[in-house]
C-alpha cells in the first residue's frame, strides 16, 4: 500500500473512533429513551460509514460485520423495529465488537470470532424479526467482495436502474453481426438535460469509444428537422435534436449500451448493426423495440407536435433511420461540429443565471495536528517567561524612561497572558471523550461480575487539556472497575439493605478554584475498615498495634501491594490496585482523596491541574541563589515581620544552639 | 484516452476517509478538486466557489442535509441546474436510485471505486 493510502488509511482510522463515539453517543440516548429520528440516523450513519470506509480498505471481517449491524439499524430506522432495551443492549454489544473489529483492523489483538458469531446472530434475529426487511443482510452480493476491480462499469450490474431491459438483450447479436458497421441513433428528452447530462457528453464518450479502434473516425448525422423557427414556438429547455452515428465495426454493442446506460430512462436511443435488417428478428431488432418502448413509457412531458420523430416511440429502426437521412434538413457533420450544436441547445436551454442567492454556512471548525499547538503553546511559554524576565528588569530602576518601559510592559503582560489562556483554549477539550468510554468499560466490568451497574456521567462538557484527557483514561478505567467489582454489592445484597438491585456510579467532573476535580462515586457497600486493617496486617503493610483514623484506614487502599477482593477476580484483582492510580494521578500534579460511609457507598475525588503545559512558579532568593518552586507546591505564603521573629527567639535560639552542638560535634569527628 | 483539462469538482461527503481518498484520486488525475462535509456544507462550498465546479460528486447519506436535499437545492439553484451531479452510492437500493434520479442526480459512482472508474465517471460527463 502506498504512503498516500497509508495515510488515508489513518485518516480512517482517526474517523472510525469519532464514528464510534457517535455511535456510543446515540445508543446511549436511545437507551436512555430517546426516539428522535435525528439519533437513530446519526447511529445508521456512524456504521455506515465505517462499513464503506472498511469497504474501500478491503478489511472484509470490519465489513461484514459493519453490513449486518447496519440492516438491523435500518430496521430502527425505518421504525419496523422498536428500541426495547433489549435490543438497544444487543446494539450496545455489538458496538464493542464493532470498536474491536476496528483496533484489530488497525493492528491490535485479534476479536474472538466466537464473540464476533454470536453478536452477528443476535443481530441477524433482529433482522429476522424485521417483517418488513428484505432479508438480504446476510447475502454477500451486496458486500463488495472484490473491493479493487471496477465497480464503476458503465455497463456492469451495479448500474442497472429499474427495469432497464433495454441494455440486457444485447450480447446475443454482436459477434455474430460483427463485421458492420454500428449504428446509434439517440434523441434525447427534455428531462436528460434537467439532470445535467448533455448529448455532448454521449458524442464525446461514443468519440472515445471509436478512438479505441483502429480506423478511430465516427461519422455523425444530426436530425435538426424538430428545430422549430426562432419565434414563440421556440423554447429553449426542449430538447429538439436527435443524432445518428456510425461507429467502426470492431466495437461492441455492450461498450455503446454502456454509455448510455445513465440515460436510458431520459433518452431514446437503438443501436443496431448496418444492413441487418431489422424485420428479421435478430438480437438487434428486438433490442430494438423494448429501448423505444421502454423510453416512450418514461417520457412524461413529451409534446407530440413539437417532436412527431420521438413520439412515434415504436417506429421501428427503419423508419427511424429513414427520417434521420431524409435530405430535407439532415446533414453530415464532424463530431466538432455537432458538440458545438450541442453545447448551443444547451447554453441556449439554460435560463439566464438568477442572483446568486445568500451564501450558507461554511465550515465552522479545522483540525489542526497537535504538534503544531503544542508547538505554539511552547512558543507562548517562553514569551510569558521572555516578558516575565523584561518587567522584572523594569522594576529594579526608576527613571522616567523606565516607567514608561515598565508601562508597556505591563500591557504586554496582559496581551501574553491573554494569548496564553487562548493558545491553552485551543488545546482543551471535553471530558465527554475519556468519560463516554467509560460507559463500556462499566458495562464489560458489570457483565463479568454478573451485576447491574448503571453509570451516570456529570460534567462531560467540562474542558481540560488534551494531554490531561489522554492520561485520565487508565485511572479512571481501574477505578471504575474496582467501583463495579468491589464497590456495588450483588443484587441480593443491595436488595437486603433496602437498595434497588441496580447499582450507580457517578462520575462527575467540573472546575473548582482553577482546578479539575473530578469524581467516582458508587452507592455500593462503603469500606469494609475492619477487613481493610486485617488485610493490611496480614500484608505487612501496617503492624497489628497501629493505631489508625478511619482515613488512615481508607487511605490504606492506595498502599502498594494492598488488594481486598476474595478471589482474584478476572477484573480487579491484578496486583496492581489504587496505588497505581494515586501514582498516575500524582505524575499528573494531582492529588487522590478518598471517602467513604459504610453501607451508603464510597467517593474517589482527583483533584487536577488545568493543564501540563504551562505551570505557574513563585520566585525565592536564598543565599544569593534564584529558585522557582511551582505553586501548586506552595502551601502558604507569609510576610514576616521583626517582632514575629522576638516571639519565637526562644525557639531561634534553641534551633542556633543544636546547629551549634551539631558543628561542634562534627568538628570533633574532623568530619568537617 | 486524451489528456483530462483542470476541471473543478466539488466533492461532498461526511466522510473523511472517503473525501481523503475522492481528493487523491481525482487531484491524481489533474482535477482541481472542491470539497463540503455535509450538504449543506457542500451547498454553501458550491455557491461560494469561483470558479463554479464543473461537476459534484455526492455521498447520499449525511448529516443535516443528506444527498437528495442537496441535489434538489442545487438543481433549484438556477446556475446550476445543468451542473452534473454523480451520487456516490453503496446502496444496491433501486428506491433510492431512483429517488436520487428523481432528484436530478445525472449517474451513480458505486462505492468502493477505483480511481479508474472514478475518472471514467467524470470524463463521462465532463465531455
Amino acid at each position: 500500500m502506498s504512503d498516500d493510502m497509508d495515510d488515508i488509511l489513518q485518516v480512517f482510522f482517526q474517523e472510525c473512533d469519532d464514528q464510534l463515539q457517535e455511535l456510543e453517543r446515540g445508543l446511549m440516548a436511545l437507551s436512555d429513551g430517546a426516539t428522535e429520528h435525528e439519533t437513530i440516523n446519526a447511529v445508521f450513519r456512524a456504521v455506515h460509514s465505517i462499513k464503506g470506509g472498511a469497504a474501500s480498505f478491503g478489511l472484509e471481517n470490519l465489513v461484514h460485520f459493519a453490513h449486518v449491524f447496519e440492516s438491523a439499524l435500518d430496521g430502527l430506522r425505518s421504525d419496523r423495529v422498536q428500541p426495547t432495551p433489549e435490543i438497544v443492549k444487543v446494539f450496545l454489544k455489538s458496538m464493542d465488537v464493532l470498536s474491536d473489529l476496528v483496533s484489530e483492523a488497525r493492528g491490535g489483538d485479534a476479536v474472538d470470532s466466537a464473540r464476533v458469531e454470536e453478536s452477528r446472530a443476535e443481530l441477524q434475529k433482529i433482522i429476522d424479526s424485521d417483517s418488513g426487511s428484505s432479508g438480504e443482510a446476510t447475502t454477500d452480493d451486496v458486500i463488495p467482495t472484490d473491493f479493487v476491480p471496477v465497480a464503476f462499469d458503465f455497463g456492469s450490474d451495479g448500474f442497472d436502474f429499474g427495469e432497464d431491459s433495454a441494455s440486457d438483450t444485447s450480447s446475443s447479436s454482436s459477434e455474430a453481426l460483427s463485421g458492420s458497421a454500428l449504428v446509434v441513433t439517440f434523441c434525447p428528452h427534455d428531462d436528460m438535460y434537467a439532470r445535467g447530462d448533455d448529448a455532448r457528453n454521449l458524442l464525446k464518450s461514443l468519440e472515445d469509444l471509436a478512438a479505441t479502434t483502429p480506423d478511430g473516425t465516427l461519422h455523425v448525422t444530426c436530425d435538426r428537422s424538430n428545430l422549430p423557427v426562432l419565434d414563440a414556438e421556440f423554447n429553449p429547455v426542449k430538447s429538439y435534436l436527435s443524432w445518428r452515428v456510425e461507429l467502426p465495426a470492431e466495437i461492441q454493442e455492450d461498450a455503446v449500451h454502456a454509455v448510455f446506460d445513465w440515460v436510458s430512462d431520459v433518452c431514446d436511443f437503438t443501436v443496431t448493426r448496418q444492413g441487418n435488417d431489422p424485420g428479421s428478428g435478430g438480437g438487434g431488432s428486438s433490442k430494438t423495440d423494448t429501448s423505444t418502448e421502454n423510453a416512450s413509457d418514461s417520457q412524461s412531458n413529451f409534446q407530440p407536435d413539437t417532436l412527431p420523430e420521438t413520439t412515434s416511440a415504436s417506429a421501428t429502426q427503419q423508419s427511424l433511420e429513414s427520417s434521420l437521412s431524409a435530405p430535407t434538413q439532415s446533414s453530415s457533420v464532424s463530431a466538432a461540429s455537432v458538440q458545438a450544436s450541442a453545447k448551443q441547445t444547451a447554453s441556449a436551454a439554460s435560463q439566464p443565471a438568477a442572483a446568486a442567492r445568500k451564501p450558507l454556512e461554511q465550515a465552522v471548525s479545522i483540525r489542526v495536528d497537535l504538534h503544531r499547538i503544542d508547538e505554539l503553546m511552547d512558543l507562548v511559554g517562553e514569551l510569558v517567561i521572555a516578558q516575565a524576565a523584561l518587567s522584572s528588569v523594569c522594576r529594579k530602576d526608576d527613571s522616567s524612561v523606565q516607567r514608561e518601559l515598565t508601562e508597556s510592559v505591563n500591557a504586554m503582560q496582559i496581551l501574553t497572558r491573554d494569548i496564553q489562556d487562548a493558545v491553552m483554549a485551543v488545546r482543551a477539550q471535553p471530558v465527554r471523550t475519556v468519560f463516554q468510554r467509560m460507559q463500556r468499560v462499566v458495562r464489560e466490568a458489570a457483565s463479568m461480575t454478573n451485576k447491574n451497574v448503571v453509570l451516570i456521567l456529570e460534567g462531560e462538557d467540562t474542558e481540560v487539556d488534551r494531554t490531561l484527557v489522554e492520561k485520565l483514561t487508565d485511572p479512571l478505567t481501574h477505578m471504575l472497575r474496582n467501583a463495579v467489582d468491589h464497590g456495588i454489592e450483588n443484587a441480593d445484597v443491595r436488595l437486603a439493605a433496602g437498595k434497588t438491585a441496580e447499582g450507580h456510579i457517578t462520575l462527575s467532573a467540573g472546575h473548582r478554584s482553577g482546578r479539575i476535580l473530578i469524581t467516582v462515586k458508587d452507592d455500593g457497600g462503603g469500606i469494609n475498615r475492619d477487613r481493610v486493617r486485617a488485610v493490611a496486617i496480614e500484608k505487612g503493610i501496617i503492624t497489628p498495634d497501629a493505631v489508625l483514623t478511619e482515613e488512615d484506614i481508607d487511605n490504606l487502599l492506595f498502599a502498594p501491594g494492598f488488594s481486598t477482593a476474595q478471589k482474584i477476580s478476572d477484573l480487579s484483582g491484578r496486583g496492581v490496585g489504587m496505588d497505581v492510580v494515586k501514582q498516575a494521578i500524582m505524575n499528573l500534579g494531582g492529588r487522590v482523596t478518598i471517602s467513604s460511609v459504610p453501607g451508603q457507598g464510597t467517593t474517589f475525588c482527583l483533584s487536577l491541574p488545568l493543564t501540563l503545559a504551562v505551570l505557574d512558579g513563585m520566585l525565592i532568593s536564598a543565599g544569593g541563589s534564584i529558585m522557582v518552586i511551582p505553586i501548586s507546591s506552595v502551601v502558604e505564603t507569609m510576610l514576616c515581620l521583626i517582632k514575629m521573629f522576638i516571639f519565637c527567639l526562644k525557639e531561634i535560639m534553641w534551633f542556633l544552639f543544636a546547629v551549634i552542638i551539631c558543628r561542634w560535634y562534627l568538628w570533633q569527628k574532623n568530619w568537617v | 484516452m486524451v489528456e483530462t483539462q483542470a476541471l473543478r469538482i466539488l466533492t461532498v461527503d461526511d466522510s473523511r476517509t472517503m473525501q481523503s481518498m475522492l481528493r487523491k484520486a481525482l487531484e491524481g488525475a489533474g482535477y482541481d478538486v472542491i470539497q463540503g462535509g455535509d450538504g449543506l456544507e457542500g451547498l454553501g462550498v458550491l455557491q461560494n466557489a469561483m470558479p463554479p465546479p464543473n461537476a459534484i460528486i455526492t455521498d447520499i447519506n449525511m448529516p443535516r442535509m443528506d444527498g437528495f436535499g442537496l441535489i434538489e437545492a442545487v438543481r433549484g439553484i438556477d446556475r446550476f441546474k445543468r451542473v452534473p451531479i454523480l451520487v456516490l452510492t453503496t446502496e444496491s437500493d433501486p428506491e433510492k436510485k431512483a429517488r436520487a434520479r428523481a432528484a436530478g442526480a445525472t449517474g451513480w459512482i458505486v462505492k468502493p471505486f477505483s480511481t479508474d472508474s472514478l475518472v471514467a465517471a467524470i470524463r463521462r460527463v465532463t465531455a
